[in-house]
This record gives C-alpha cells, sequence and structure tokens, in this order.
C-alpha cells in the first residue's frame, strides 16, 4: 500500500519554523496563567510545544522549540514555573529540563527525517519510471507497426488456412474457389478475382468462382472458347502462360471483348493459367482492376498462391467426383453381380462390409463392423464348421480363404454365399487382414441344382426307359443307344455305336430283313431331308425273336437349327398287338358260347334297347327280340304270382339299367311271338365300366314252363295233406327255409282267431305280446341262420283277447344233402303251467320272508333276554354280593367267636350261591346273545365264541381276522356269528376233530367266513341231504342277505363251510323278486 | 378330600361300592352317575380323583365315556368296574386308557387295591387277567397280589403254606370246612395260583409264613 503523505510534510519549512516559536509562546502564556492550578507539572505544557515542534518541524524546529522554551522557564516565567539556574539547587532541574527537550526533540525529528529520505526516494523513483515510460511508449510504437504486418500476412495465413480446411471438409468446389478469391481480394484492395475452369475437352473455359465481379459479365464470358486473342484468360489457356493485361483499352488481345470489359469499367487483367503438377491444365486465375495497372513483386506471389492453392482444391474436386463416381459404379456393378466386399481384421476381431455384403446378407446396410462371432451366429449352424476351418486354414496359409456355405438371413431365409480372399501378412508372416469379396451363389447354386436334378430326371427316364431310344448322327450312324436296347439287342454297346443302320444284319447278329432296313433307313432319311418328327410301324428282330415297333423320329437342331442328329424312340408294341388280337378271339368265342348256352342271353344298351341276344333267347321268345323300347309295351307278358301284366318300366333290364339291381329268377308268364304260352324265369344285372357307370344290362331268360307246372302239381298235393294237419288238435304251423312262416292250421288260426293269411309271412306277429315280439323274432332269425332248433315263449293272444304263455317249437326238415327244405313246428298253451310256477316261486319267497322275519325276531327276542337276564338280574346279584362281602369284612372284624364264624360261614355260603347263581346268569345270556357281538363286533365275538368252544370242547379253535376289522351291519355279523355257531356245533357232534380253523375275510365288498376242522369230514349223504345238519339254516341266512354257504370235504380231510355275503347284506325284499 | 364318581346305572351296584369305599377311605366326596350324559356333566363340572366305570350303561356306551374322560381330562385315572369279565372287554378298554379293569364280581375284594394302585399311577387288572393279558399288551400289569386278600383269607393263605389241610384249618378257625374250601379257591383266584405248592412258593417269597 502506498503510504499517504501527512499533510505536514508539504508545509513550507518557515511554517515549521513559525509553528516551533508559536507553539512555545502558547506554552509560556497557558503555563503563567495556569501555574498556581497545577504547581506539580509546571513545564509539561513545553514539552508538548518541543514534541509538536519536533514531529512537524524536525531537529531545527524541535531544538529552537528547547531553546526557547528554557529561556521562557528562565527568564520569563513567574514562580513557580520559572527555574533559576543561578540558584544552586535549581540547576540540576534546569539541567534535567534542558536534557529532557533536547532528547525529546531529537527523538521526535527522527521520524521527521526518515520520512524526508523516503520522500527524496519516491521523487527519484518516479523520475526514473518517467523515463521508462517515455523509452517504452517509443518501442511500443514500433512493435505496432510490427504487428500489424504480421497480423496481414498472417490474415492471408489465415485464408489459406481456411480454404485449405474447405478443400479437406469436402466443401464444394465454388464455395472453396469463392473462398480464395475473397482472400487474395483482402490482400489487395480495388483487385477483384475470378477463376475459370477449363473443360474436360480443354477448349472451353467454364465460371469457376468470382464473387466481386459482375455476374452479368461472368455470364458473358462463360464457355468462351480458348484461343491466342480470346481477352486474358483465353489467351493464357490457350499459351498456357501468364497474360498481363495492363490496359484493356489498348491491348489487341481484348478485341473481342474490350466493350464488353469496359462496359463493367474493367481495365487491367492479369491472367495466369492454372496447371497441375502434371502441367495439365485446369483453368486460369485472373485479377482485374477498374483502372490501368502492372504488377508488382508482390502480386506476382500472391498469384503464384492463389494458383497453388486453386490447383489443389481443382485437383481434389475432380479427383473426388472421380472417386464418387467409381464409387458409385463399384457399389453398383457389387450390387448386380451380388458381389459383396469384406475386409477382416483378424488382430482386432473387426469385420468391415460393403453395402452389398450387408445385402446379401439380408440386413440394411450399417456403418460398423462385426466380431468373428457375430457373423459366426449368420452362419448355418450345419456349415459353421466349413467356415472356422476355411478360416483357420487360410490364417495359417495353407491355402486362400475360399469357401462356400450357407448363411440365414433375419428372416429365416437360406442363401449359398462363396467368400473369397487376399491376405495381407506382417514382416513376422503373420495375417494381419484379409479382405475379399462374397458373393450371393444361391440362385447359380439353384440353377446348377435343377440344372443337375433334370439332367439325372432326363438320364434316368432315358436309361430306364424300356423303349428302345438311339440317337443317329447326320451320316445315320448310332452316336448312343439307350440300356434297354443294348440287353434286348443281346450285343455290347460298341457294336453298336458308331454303325450303320443294317450293320447289325450285315455282322450276322440280328437277321432284318432288307424290308425293314429300308423302312427304317428311308424313315430316317425322310427326317433328314424334312427336319420334321416321322412315325411310323414296323418289325425288327431281335434275339429273343421278331417284334413290333412303333417308333418316333425326332430331329435334333443345334443353336444354329442346323439339324445335327435324330433320335429314334421305338416302342415294343407285340403285347399290345397280340392283345388285341386276343379280344378279337375272345369276342368270337363269346358269340360261340352265347350260341350254345341253353338259357336266353341278351344284352341291352344303356337305353334299354336289345343290342346282343342268343340263339336261345331267340328259341325262347319265338323269334328274334326287336330293337326298340315300345317293344316292352308290345310283349305280353304277366308276373306269374299275381298274375298281372308286365309294366315296362318293371322288367328287371329295366330296374338294371335304372337302379343297377339284380335281380333274379323272377317269374313271368309269357305269350311267345310265334304265340305259345311259356313261364320264363327272368334275371337282369347292370354292367358296369371301369368307372362303375352302368353302361348295359344283361338278361338270362330260362325257360321254366315245365318245372313249374310240376311244382304246382306238387303243391296241390301238398295242399292235400294240410288237410289232416288242420284236423289235428295240436297247433300245427310250417316255414320256408328263408323264415317265412306260410301255414298255420286249423287249430292255430282258431286259437287267436285270425285268418291263416294275415298270420302268415311275419303277420303271426301281431298276436304276440308286444314285449315278447322283439326276443321271438331275433330268436327265431338266429335259428333260421344256424338250423338249430327253434324254442321260445312268449304270451300270445287268444281269441278272445286274453294273453296267454304259449311255447313255439319249430324244427328244421333236411333234405338228402342236408340243406332245410322246410321248418315244422307245434305250439302249446303253457300258460297253467307257468301261473303255477309262479304261484310256487311265490310262496317260497313269502316262505322266505317269513322265516327271516323269525330268525330277526327270535334274535331280538334273545337280544332282550339275554340284556335282562344280565344286565337286570346279573346286576342285582352283583349289589348282593357286594353287600355280602361287606358283611363278611364286618363280621370278620366281630372277632373270633363260635357264634361270630357260624355268622361267617353263612354268610361265605351265601356268597357262593350268589357266585355260582351269576356264573350261571351270565353262561344263560352268553347262550342267548353274546353281548360281544353288539358291543365289540363280529372279530371279538367269533373269538369270544371259539374261545368258549375250546373251553367247553378241549377241541382248539383258531380265529384269524383281517387287519382292518369291517363294519357289519347287525344283520350281516348275526348271520355269520350264528352260522359259525352252527359250524362248531356240528363240529363238537359229528366231526371227532381236534383242531378248528376260521378265517375271516374281506374280498371286494363281499365278507367271507370259511371254517375248516380236521375231523373225518362231511360225507356225500350229508351233503345230499343238507337238512340233516342244519346246513339248510345256515344256507338260508346266507342266502337272505343275498349271499351263499358252501360245505364241502376238505382237501387234507375234514369239512370246510365257506360263508360268503355282501358287506352290506341286502334286503330279504329284494331277494323276493330274482 | 378325596373325590370319587362312579358310574353305574344298577343303584344297588352304585351304594355297594360306595359303601366299600366309605369304608375304607375317610373324608370322601362320592358321585353317582346312572347315565352316559349325567356322567359326562358331572366329569366337566368337577375334577375327580378317580372314576369308576361301567361299560353297559344308559346312553352312550361306557368305552365311549372312557374315551371322552380321557380327552376331556386325560390324566382322571380311569377304573372300569364291569360285568364283563372276558379279557376282549378288558383289552379294549387298556387300549382306550383306562387304568384298570375289574370284574363286578371281584370288585368287592380288589377295588380298593385297584383305586389305590391306579390312583398312584399305575395299571390295575385281577392277577389271572394280568396273566392273560400279558402277552397281548405287554408291560407288567401285576403287583403283589395278595394285597387284595382279606384278613381271613391271608390267615387261610399262609396255613395252607404251613401245609394245613383244610379240615385242620377249619377247626383252627372255627369255621365250616365249606367255609374255608370258599376262602381256599377265592385265594387261587385272586393270585391267579391254583396249587397249594404254587401257593406255598409265593408265601414263602413274600414272606407270609412267619
Amino acid at each position: 500500500m502506498k503510504p499517504a503523505w501527512s499533510w505536514y510534510h508539504r508545509l513550507p519549512v518557515v511554517v515549521e519554523w513559525v509553528v516551533a516559536i508559536l507553539f512555545v509562546a502558547a506554552a509560556a502564556i497557558i503555563t503563567a496563567q495556569l501555574r498556581h492550578m497545577f504547581p506539580a507539572t509546571p513545564n509539561s505544557l513545553f514539552f508538548c510545544a518541543i514534541i509538536v515542534s519536533a514531529w512537524i518541524g524536525g531537529w531545527g524546529p524541535g531544538f529552537l522549540a528547547s531553546i526557547l522554551a528554557s529561556t521562557a522557564i528562565i527568564f520569563w516565567l513567574p514562580p513557580p514555573a520559572s527555574i533559576n539556574p543561578t540558584v544552586a539547587g535549581e540547576v540540576p532541574r534546569f539541567l534535567v529540563f534542558l536534557l529532557a527537550s533536547v532528547f525529546i526533540s531529537s527523538v521526535c525529528s527522527r521520524q521527521k527525517r526518515a520520512e524526508a529520505a523516503l520522500r527524496q526516494a519516491r521523487d527519484e523513483l518516479d523520475q526514473r519510471v518517467q523515463e521508462r515510460t517515455r523509452e517504452l511508449s517509443v518501442a511500443n510504437e514500433e512493435l505496432r507497426t510490427e504487428i500489424a504486418g504480421r497480423k496481414r500476412t498472417g490474415a492471408l495465413l489465415d485464408g489459406q488456412r481456411q480454404v485449405l480446411e474447405m478443400m479437406a471438409t469436402d466443401a464444394p468446389l465454388p464455395e472453396s474457389l469463392a473462398a480464395l478469391m475473397r482472400l487474395i481480394e483482402a490482400q489487395v484492395p480495388g483487385m477483384l478475382g475470378s477463376i475459370l475452369l477449363i473443360d474436360e475437352q480443354g477448349v472451353h473455359l467454364r465460371h469457376g468462382a468470382a464473387p466481386s465481379l459482375p455476374p452479368e459479365y461472368m455470364k458473358a464470358i462463360d464457355g468462351v472458347a480458348i484461343g491466342p486473342y480470346v481477352g486474358s484468360c483465353g489467351t493464357a489457356a490457350h499459351l498456357k502462360e501468364p497474360v498481363m493485361v495492363g490496359d484493356i483499352t489498348s491491348d489487341p488481345r481484348w478485341e473481342k471483348y474490350r466493350a464488353l470489359a469496359l462496359a463493367h469499367g474493367l481495365r487491367a487483367c492479369w491472367s495466369t493459367p492454372i496447371f497441375t503438377a502434371q502441367r495439365r491444365l485446369l483453368g486460369t486465375f485472373a485479377m482485374y482492376y477498374r483502372q490501368p495497372a502492372l504488377p508488382e513483386p508482390e502480386h506476382l506471389r500472391l498469384i503464384e498462391m492463389a494458383t497453388h492453392i486453386a490447383a489443389i482444391a481443382i485437383c481434389r474436386d475432380r479427383a473426388q467426383a472421380m472417386l464418387r463416381e467409381s464409387e458409385a459404379k463399384f457399389k453398383e456393378a457389387q450390387r448386380i453381380a451380388n458381389l459383396g466386399y469384406w475386409d477382416i481384421d483378424p488382430v482386432a476381431d473387426q469385420i468391415t462390409w460393403s453395402e452389398e455384403t450387408w445385402r446379401i446378407f439380408g440386413l440394411q446396410p450399417q456403418n460398423r463392423t462385426l466380431s468373428q462371432a457375430e457373423l459366426l451366429e449368420m452362419i448355418h449352424p450345419a456349415d459353421r464348421s466349413i467356415r472356422k476351418q476355411a478360416m483357420a486354414e487360410a490364417l495359417k496359409g495353407l491355402r486362400p480363404y475360399d469357401a462356400e456355405y450357407r448363411i440365414v438371413r433375419p428372416n429365416g431365409e437360406v442363401r449359398f454365399v462363396h467368400f473369397r480372399d487376399e491376405i495381407v501378412y506382417d514382416k513376422s508372416g503373420r495375417p494381419i487382414r484379409l479382405f475379399g469379396t462374397v458373393q450371393d451363389t444361391t440362385e447359380r447354386k439353384q440353377a446348377e441344382e435343377l440344372l443337375k436334378a433334370r439332367e439325372q430326371e432326363i438320364r434316368a427316364i432315358v436309361e430306364n426307359s424300356p423303349d428302345f431310344i438311339v440317337r443317329y448322327d447326320r451320316e445315320l450312324r448310332r452316336t448312343y443307344v439307350n440300356p434297354a436296347f443294348i440287353k434286348a439287342s443281346g450285343l455290347p454297346r460298341e457294336a453298336l455305336l458308331g454303325r450303320e443302320i443294317g450293320s447289325a444284319a450285315k455282322d450276322g447278329a440280328v437277321n432284318a430283313t432288307l424290308e425293314e432296313i429300308e423302312i427304317l433307313e428311308s424313315s430316317l432319311k425322310s427326317v433328314l431331308a424334312a427336319g420334321r418328327p416321322f412315325q411310323f410301324e414296323s418289325t425288327w428282330p431281335l434275339p429273343t425273336g421278331r417284334r413290333s415297333f412303333s417308333v418316333h423320329l425326332e430331329p435334333e437342331f443345334d443353336a444354329q437349327g442346323a439339324l445335327t442328329s435324330i433320335l429314334g424312340i421305338s416302342r415294343d408294341v407285340t403285347e399290345q398287338k397280340r392283345a388285341e388280337e386276343a379280344v378279337r378271339d375272345s369276342q368270337q368265342l363269346l358269340h360261340l358260347v352265347l350260341a350254345t348256352l341253353p338259357v336266353g342271353v341278351a344284352v341291352t344298351d344303356r337305353s334299354g334297347d336289345i343290342i346282343l341276344t342268343n340263339e336261345a333267347s331267340k328259341h325262347i321268345w319265338g323269334g328274334a327280340i326287336v330293337p326298340g323300347s315300345e317293344r316292352w309295351a308290345q310283349t305280353k307278358a304277366f308276373w306269374h304270382d299275381s298274375g298281372k301284366k308286365v309294366d315296362p318300366n318293371s322288367w328287371a333290364s329295366i330296374r338294371a339299367l335304372s337302379a343297377g339291381q339284380t335281380s333274379l329268377n323272377e317269374l313271368i308268364d309269357i305269350e311267345t311271338y310265334d304265340g305259345q304260352q311259356k313261364i320264363i324265369q327272368n334275371s337282369a344285372a347292370p354292367i358296369r365300366n371301369a368307372e362303375g357307370q352302368i353302361v348295359q344290362a344283361v338278361i338270362v331268360n330260362e325257360d321254366v314252363t315245365e318245372r313249374v307246372r310240376a311244382e304246382e302239381a306238387l303243391k296241390k298235393a301238398e295242399d292235400n295233406h294240410r288237410f289232416v294237419l288242420d284236423a289235428t288238435p295240436a297247433m300245427i304251423h310250417t316255414a320256408r327255409p328263408d323264415g317265412y312262416l306260410d301255414y298255420f292250421n286249423q287249430r292255430w288260426t282258431d286259437y287267436v282267431g285270425v285268418p291263416m293269411e294275415k298270420l302268415q309271412g311275419w303277420g303271426w306277429m301281431t298276436v304276440i305280446h308286444p314285449e315278447d315280439i322283439e326276443g321271438e323274432v331275433s330268436r327265431w332269425r338266429e335259428c333260421v341262420a344256424s338250423g338249430e332248433p327253434f324254442r321260445y315263449e312268449v304270451r300270445m293272444r287268444r281269441a278272445d283277447g286274453k294273453y296267454r304263455w304259449v311255447l313255439h317249437h319249430k324244427v328244421a326238415v333236411r333234405d338228402g344233402q342236408g340243406n332245410i327244405v322246410k321248418w315244422c313246428g307245434s305250439s302249446m298253451d303253457i300258460d297253467d303251467q307257468k301261473q303255477a310256477e309262479r304261484l310256487l316261486r311265490d310262496s317260497y319267497a313269502q316262505l322266505r320272508a317269513l322265516s327271516a322275519r323269525l330268525q330277526s325276531v327270535r334274535e331280538e327276542e334273545a337280544i332282550r333276554i339275554a340284556r335282562e337276564i344280565h344286565d337286570d338280574l346279573g346286576q342285582k346279584l352283583t349289589g348282593l354280593k357286594m353287600d355280602l362281602r361287606r358283611a363278611e369284612r364286618k363280621i370278620e372284624g366281630l372277632g373270633n367267636s363260635p357264634a361270630v364264624n357260624s355268622l361267617l360261614d353263612t354268610v361265605v355260603s351265601a356268597t357262593e350261591l350268589v357266585d355260582g347263581t351269576t356264573a350261571s346268569i351270565q353262561e344263560i345270556a352268553a347262550n342267548l346273545r353274546p353281548e360281544m357281538l353288539d358291543k365289540l363286533g363280529l372279530g371279538a365275538a367269533l373269538r369270544y365264541e371259539s374261545r368258549r368252544f375250546q373251553e367247553r370242547t378241549g377241541v382248539l379253535c383258531e380265529v384269524i381276522l383281517p387287519e382292518t376289522e369291517p363294519e357289519l351291519s347287525t344283520g350281516v355279523s348275526t348271520a355269520l356269528f350264528r352260522i359259525f355257531q352252527e359250524c362248531l356245533t356240528n363240529i363238537a357232534r359229528h366231526a371227532h376233530a381236534t383242531n378248528v380253523k376260521a378265517v375271516l375275510e374281506l374280498d371286494g365288498g363281499w365278507v367271507i367266513l370259511s371254517v375248516q376242522d380236521n375231523g373225518r369230514g362231511i360225507t356225500e349223504a350229508e351233503m345230499a341231504d343238507p337238512e340233516s345238519l342244519g346246513l339248510l339254516g345256515m344256507k338260508e341266512r346266507a342266502a337272505l342277505l343275498g349271499g351263499a354257504a358252501v360245505f364241502q370235504r376238505a382237501p387234507g380231510g375234514g369239512t370246510v363251510a365257506r360263508v360268503r355275503v355282501p358287506e352290506g347284506g341286502m334286503s330279504v325284499q329284494v331277494k323276493e323278486h330274482i | 378330600m378325596m373325590r370319587v364318581l362312579i358310574i353305574d346305572d344298577h343303584e344297588m351296584v352304585r351304594r355297594g361300592l360306595k359303601d366299600i369305599f366309605n369304608d375304607e377311605f375317610s373324608g370322601l366326596e362320592i358321585g353317582e352317575a346312572g347315565n352316559s350324559r349325567a356322567a359326562l356333566e358331572l366329569i366337566t363340572k368337577k375334577d375327580w380323583d378317580l372314576i369308576l366305570l361301567d361299560i353297559n350303561i344308559p346312553g352312550r356306551n361306557g368305552l365311549e365315556v372312557l374315551g371322552e374322560i380321557k380327552r376331556l381330562n386325560p390324566r382322571t385315572p380311569v377304573l372300569v368296574v364291569s360285568a364283563y369279565p372276558e379279557e376282549e372287554f378288558a383289552i379294549r378298554a387298556l387300549k382306550l386308557g383306562a387304568s384298570g379293569y375289574l370284574n363286578k364280581n371281584s370288585a368287592s375284594d380288589e377295588v380298593v387295591a385297584a383305586a389305590r394302585k391306579t390312583m398312584a399311577g399305575g395299571k390295575y387288572v385281577t392277577a389271572l387277567l394280568a396273566e392273560k393279558l400279558a402277552a397281548t399288551l405287554g408291560g407288567d400289569l401285576r403287583h403283589a397280589p395278595h394285597e387284595s386278600l382279606s384278613n381271613r383269607e391271608l390267615q387261610v393263605l399262609r396255613m395252607i403254606s404251613l401245609g394245613r389241610t383244610i379240615k385242620e384249618i377249619a377247626a383252627e378257625l372255627a369255621l365250616s370246612e365249606k367255609t374255608v374250601g370258599t376262602y381256599r379257591s377265592r385265594i387261587s383266584q385272586k393270585m391267579g395260583l391254583a396249587t397249594n405248592v404254587e401257593l406255598t412258593r409265593y408265601a414263602l417269597q413274600h414272606q407270609l409264613a412267619d
């Protein structure tokens, strides 16, 4: 911080002295006035005055103040402030004052001195600074001039740089050149720059850039042809050297353009040609001035620079244009050729693709690289190894990378691509780059494959054709023969090829006749001459014999349309010919057969007209049948059965044609053309073609007049028998072999009250109970088909309208060959018998129900009594016993006197009695109904019973129960328990067994109890008379529950009883209906 | 105070059991129920130290009631006292969680011993049954059978073990021979021992003969 100079530093020296005097004077006056007020400090004010004086004025004024103050003190001031040095005592005091004031002034003036020195130093410095500043401003001025110069050069350089930058960033050429012009113009005030470009032919100058020249002028000179007198530029371009025109008005080279230039105020024009490095002319650079002028050296430098830069810009632009063009062409070429370019940097794992490569891979061209892995992903999985291997081999330098494989486009399309490469190695032989082409070969591949397939196909056809295929050249020599021909000829291929026609015959291998050879030869020659296909039939000898051939000759032409060869295709038609002959033969045979057949045969066409008849037919009808459909109307024919006239449309042949029906043996009475009455059996069937359409009908007539008449006579005789049958009391009926009931005797018709006509056929069904019809009919059909006797019970309606049970019985009557000729049947009213049966069944069921009821009543009663005895009586006895025992104990406590003991005897005896009674009551109750059964279930009850049995009889009794005891109804468990008891009783009484084994098991909804002993075994007689052992009771118990009981001898001796009942049991009521 | 609940539909039996308990224990509170409903009511209302339960009672079966008791109060000992002497019932009852099983016939003699044993947390069945059940149920159901003998019966057992005949014993005790015979058979039954030799061995083993 610069110190601020105090005001007192700037005071004039005189003022400093005056101030010192004034201050001391002031101090002396004030001290004189106030000496009595402050006697202790008489001289302090003087010190203040000295300090201030010395501070402001320095040593001089300070010292003066000290002298003045001392003087005042000694001489002027009255006591007590005064000091008299003459007085001895006051000398030291005066000396002290004097010394103190001198000291103070000297101290205070030191500050003043320092400041003065400082001031001086500063002033010196200021002076020197001013000097330097002056020097600097001079230097600065020089520098500024220098910088201005440099700045101009710098602007030029900057400009150059900008122009070059523009070029480098591919700015359009006119812009770069315009920028260049502006740059030059900035260097030379008043100058107008222009660049003209020479066209491709090197003849005309075109507008390049001229930002400052008038556009009209530039337009006017655009396209000017170069020459010796074509202004500055045209001339410069023509001469290929600079043309500096100082004044356009006078220069002869401006003759033609002078008016134009002057019109735009142009007076001087210096033009310099622009060349490439190879001195090829690119254009001209011109500097125009609006006043006459000639170039100075600095102008020449600028011109040199401008032409140089312009040359670079133009060359670069031309190169760029060419590059662009060639790139575009290259791309187009790639696209057309489906050829992509790729570039692999194996070190960085980067693959660069051309646009077409992306397209080949089915992708939009992208501006990025791929990795090997990414590429591998796009390759068909099956071909990835091909790529890897080819790549690896290429990288090792084993062989160039040349591989074809499939790729999968993103849309799933599979394409074939062919990769070829070029590898660049570094100095150590390591591959650093691979580049090459990729081509989509899918279409080519497909076309190739198609072609190959077609070739193979045709080859296969030719090689495998049974036809003989031979190619002849123009000299009629065989150039190709197919295997069929080689095989058939029996000669080696070499023997057949290259030979002229007939040579084989000449060789003697085959012996074709001259005629055969000539036919072939002339045919071939005619094809040669006409150039058109030719077809003929001929025979040709083969080792297997002479065969007939249909030969087709086809001329073959080359691309220029010249006939080069003839292809001959010969088909063996021998068999065909033979077949045709065979057909002819068989037709003849048919006619012969028809002629000799005893039955009449006729064939009609689709419309029903007879187209073929045989002799027999004519014989039957007494003459040939006249064609024409009205014939049917004219024919006198009647159905034999009904006697009605045969309607024209109901003839069997018409039905065969219209409905495809086959009719057999229809009996028709006819009057023949020659007037005879005959009975014929008429049959007809449709004839269908291969497609199944009816095309004809065949009719067969047989004259059965004699036979039918004989049969009818027989029938009459049969009718006579029926009188006898009608008279019998049994219900008789007969049926035809086809199941048609044709006869019912009188007794039958009377029984149902329906006449025979209504019963015949299937009419009898009307008298059968509707519920029974289906069963009877189906059974009857079965029997008719199989021939077994028919036996069926149905309800049949009697004449009085009541349905009664009737048994129908029929048996088949057979002829000598075992064929059924008739069914004879009888029917019997069995209703009364049925009634009796039902009554019996009903009563049986009632009996069974009653028995069941009795069983359950008995069982309930047993339960009740058992409970009463056991619970009521038993419990009371128990209570009684408790009382007695208590009494006994009390008596015991009374001591041991005879009286007491006698009482004790009585009580003990009574207790004993109660115990005995209790035991018998329990036994009785258990016999009636084991509590166990109700409380603990069947299993426990069986165990308990077996134990009681064992205790009672000493026979070992084992009971085996299922792991989980079934939940059984009381009915089921009671029945099984009772059966078990019954079995044990039987064993105890009859078996003489030592061991019993009872097994209770469950089997699919059934409870099975089997009891087996090792005794003597049940005898046949005992089994036959089940009642004897209570077996019936057991069976009945089981049956009531819908089960069964079986008793038999066990395999190892002894008896086994097996009872099975449904787990849930079954009510007796349901059972009743079964 | 000891609480005992007697469930039996026969008033006579209940009274008999009550008398026996009152003779043997002092400070008793005895509850009575004649059917399953009343029984369950009492069981839910109060805690009992011992429950005597008959199988054959009106309403729900005694075994079902047993199950219910075990569900409600599993630690209360239940002594089934039934008219059924058969092992099947005993097995079922013990499996359902009863602490003991007594035939009503032997109840007058054994119920006190059984009550003591079961209230102490043990199981009790008659000696005969224990023999039969040993195989079926496993575990030790045996106890010192002579505990349930009356004084006179014990006296007779001692004398038998000393080799006295019934006649001699009758004379000595001034009882009829029939009475002594009855005692003899009761002893056999209660102890599950048939012959004199077995009885003698038992008496010696348990230092009954002095």
